[in-house]
């Protein structure tokens, strides 16, 4: 997580940090937008004023004078991802923000940063160099590993929405015991909730990336590399396998089992589990298209 | 064949305080000169010379030597402590750069991994304690230093001590920033020290001051390993303001150095026996305190050579020959790929020496 830097850099120094050859003119960027992608027949438009300031990382082409300049390279938005981080990217202060509440049973790892009225209670885990955002809310038992982001708002661990009917018709809340579990390198996104079951573990797997506004339900797991993005909602025990991709508002029934590598599609719900990879669309979801 | 052209660069910065001392002093001044000297491509570049060097030494590492590979980016002349070359590129051009004539070339992510494993590989993890993050100045990619340090810290335990070289407190200071420094911060099994150069008083910017604090602050030793420059520090007022200057800043000396004879800076090199000249003046002549004197050295074909008694051992045509202190055991015992230059032989107490190619005036 970043805030901009102000920085100048020429185009000339840009080619020297991606080991590449400068086309047309060494431009002077100052800023992110003066930089454009060109990659396959993705085009990013040129910055107001035209792309003769600008600079273009690209998968292919040549450089011609009025132009700006070009910077040939294989797979330009990694690059750019790196060019922008290595000079106009200002990454969040290490510390806990004085605001925020750690409780003296939650343990902190190394460089993380706690942001403005965070509140990380007791029970909590978090790894070395994770970001917990301002007004986050993660309750125990809960481990964070290294490097994850807990993006503001998000409230991991809270319980979950289990109850069960007494002899009166009352709803009696079911107590939900069990730990969130978050790997390295996650993601949970701005407002997301993350809940805790009765008693088995909510898993949230290495490198799963979960945008803002989702919902996933106690006892689900969510495999290595998944990416769940805006509105979706998982019910409770959903199991999501690896790299599984789902859409904005898409809906997982409870216990659900998705396999590795499927594609679920914006407002699908899926009632059924999966087992073939594909890409499922509809209501009820299914299988749109075959994947190899 | 045509020499490639080290061109002119200067950051914003330096170009700036160029600007202001031509106005403040004129062009002719010493305290211009002093600046526009270092960085402003001279015609006398061009000027042919019968003997020069590309490099100011050969440390490169043998691919073979090293299992599985070598990574890029490495070179080992001295026993404990590894040079790692993390870029190239700097954002201006001194023009006695050691490294102008060296392929630009920035390291990946993936490559600085690997540089870090194998300074803490079977082979290494005994022997080597310290690197030499240099380049190119390698706090133009703060980001990428992070990683290597952390890296580092996680495969090389055995690296105890990280001295970075960079001149961007006098080239361009507000790159430097907190995010910058943050390279620095939260490593507590690291000692940092930060190797600059600064050769005449007119660097002393208020700008450098002000990140020198800050990196001083940080609990980081600040070393000065400048050069003797030919028009530019080589009067004994300039090296004692130079010296006294450094001290106030809290920044030790470490070598002076007689410029390295590579293509196109014979102008900037005085003749040893001027170099000794100044030396002895400055250490000897009680203006500046024993806390501030340089070690005057010379960078040869087989590394450094710091000038003792009996370190001259004869002269011929231009050249001086010069004794050290290696053995050639030693170099192939640290990197097998070493070959004794040209210029060096063993002496008979099986020391290393070396012709090295004297200056002028």
């Amino acid at each position: 997580m970043y805030h901009l830097k102000n920085r100048e850099i020429r185009a000339s120094e840009i080619a020297e940090y991606l080991n590449r050859p400068l086309q047309g003119e060494d431009v002077l960027i100052t800023s992110p937008n003066s930089i454009c992608l060109s990659e396959g027949t993705v085009r990013s438009a040129p910055p107001a004023g035209g792309a003769s300031g600008c600079l273009v990382l690209a998968d292919s082409g040549e450089g011609q004078e009025g132009s700006g300049a070009l910077i040939v390279v294989e797979r330009p938005r990694l690059q750019l991802a790196r060019v922008l981080m290595e000079f106009f990217a200002s990454p969040l202060p290490h510390g806990v923000d004085p605001s925020a509440h750690v409780s003296p049973r939650a343990t902190l790892g190394q460089r993380v940063h706690v942001g403005a009225n965070a509140v990380i209670g007791p029970g909590v885990s978090v790894g070395d160099d994770s970001i917990i955002m301002d007004n986050a809310i993660i309750h125990g038992p809960a481990t964070i590993g290294s490097g994850c982001v807990i993006k503001c708002g998000a409230i991991v661990g809270s319980e979950g929405y289990g109850f069960v009917t007494d002899e009166t018709g009352r709803l009696i809340h079911m107590p939900q015991l069990g730990a969130v579990l978050v790997g390295d390198g996650a993601w949970i996104g701005a407002n997301s909730t993350v809940e805790r079951a009765m008693s088995a573990d909510t898993v949230i797997e290495a490198e799963v990336k979960v945008d803002d506004l989702v919902h996933i339900g106690g006892g689900s797991v969510v495999g290595k590399g998944s990416l769940v993005t805006s509105g979706c909602i998982l019910e409770n025990s959903v199991r999501l396998g690896e790299r599984v991709r789902l859409l904005p508002n898409a809906v997982v029934r409870s216990s659900v089992v998705i396999v590795d590598e499927a594609i679920v599609g914006e407002g699908a719900v899926v009632t059924t589990s999966i087992a073939a990879k594909g890409v499922y669309y509809g209501v009820p979801a299914r299988l749109r298209q075959e994947k190899g | 064949m045509a020499v490639p052209v080290f061109p002119q660069k200067l950051s914003r910065f330096l170009s700036a305080k160029l600007e202001d001392l031509r106005i403040r002093y004129t062009e002719d001044s010493p305290e211009y000169r002093g600046l526009a000297l270092q960085y402003l491509r001279d015609p006398r570049e061009d000027v042919a010379t019968p003997k020069y060097n590309v490099k100011h030494y050969e440390a490169g590492l043998d691919e073979s030597a090293a299992p599985g590979g070598l990574p890029a980016g490495l070179e080992r002349l001295y026993k404990r402590t590894l040079v790692i070359e993390p870029t190239l590129a700097c954002v201006a051009h001194c023009r006695f750069c050691l490294r102008q004539n060296y392929e630009k070339n920035t390291l990946t992510e993936s490559q600085l991994m690997d540089v870090a494993r194998y300074c803490g590989n079977e082979a290494n993890r005994d022997v080597i304690n310290e690197v030499l993050i240099t380049g190119g100045d390698p706090l133009m990619i703060p980001r990428r230093i992070e990683l290597l340090l952390r890296a580092l810290m996680k495969h090389a335990e055995n690296v105890r001590v990280v001295r970075i070289a960079t001149r961007l407190p006098t080239q361009d200071p507000l790159l430097l920033d907190d995010d910058a420094l943050g390279v620095f911060r939260d490593k507590p099994s690291l000692r940092f020290e930060l190797a600059t150069q600064i050769n005449h008083p007119v660097e002393f910017f208020p700008e450098t001051d002000e990140v020198l604090n800050r990196i001083l602050d940080l609990g980081v030793r600040v070393y000065a390993q400048n050069v003797l420059l030919k028009g530019i520090n080589d009067r004994i007022e300039t090296l004692v303001e130079l010296y006294d200057g450094l001290r106030r800043r809290a920044v030790e000396a470490h070598y002076l150095f007689h410029a390295v004879p590579l293509r196109g800076t014979h102008h900037f090199r005085t003749s040893l026996e001027r170099g000794l000249e100044l030396a002895c003046a400055l250490t000897n002549c009680g203006a500046i305190s024993g806390r501030a004197k340089p070690i005057f050295t010379a960078m040869t074909d087989i590394g450094k050579v710091t000038f003792y008694e009996g370190s001259v051992a004869g002269r011929r045509d231009g050249e001086v020959l010069l004794r050290s202190g290696y053995s050639m055991a030693d170099r192939l015992a640290w990197n097998p790929a070493w070959a004794l230059p040209e210029t060096a032989s063993v002496d008979g107490s099986g020391k290393l020496q070396v012709w090295y190619l004297d200056g002028e005036g």
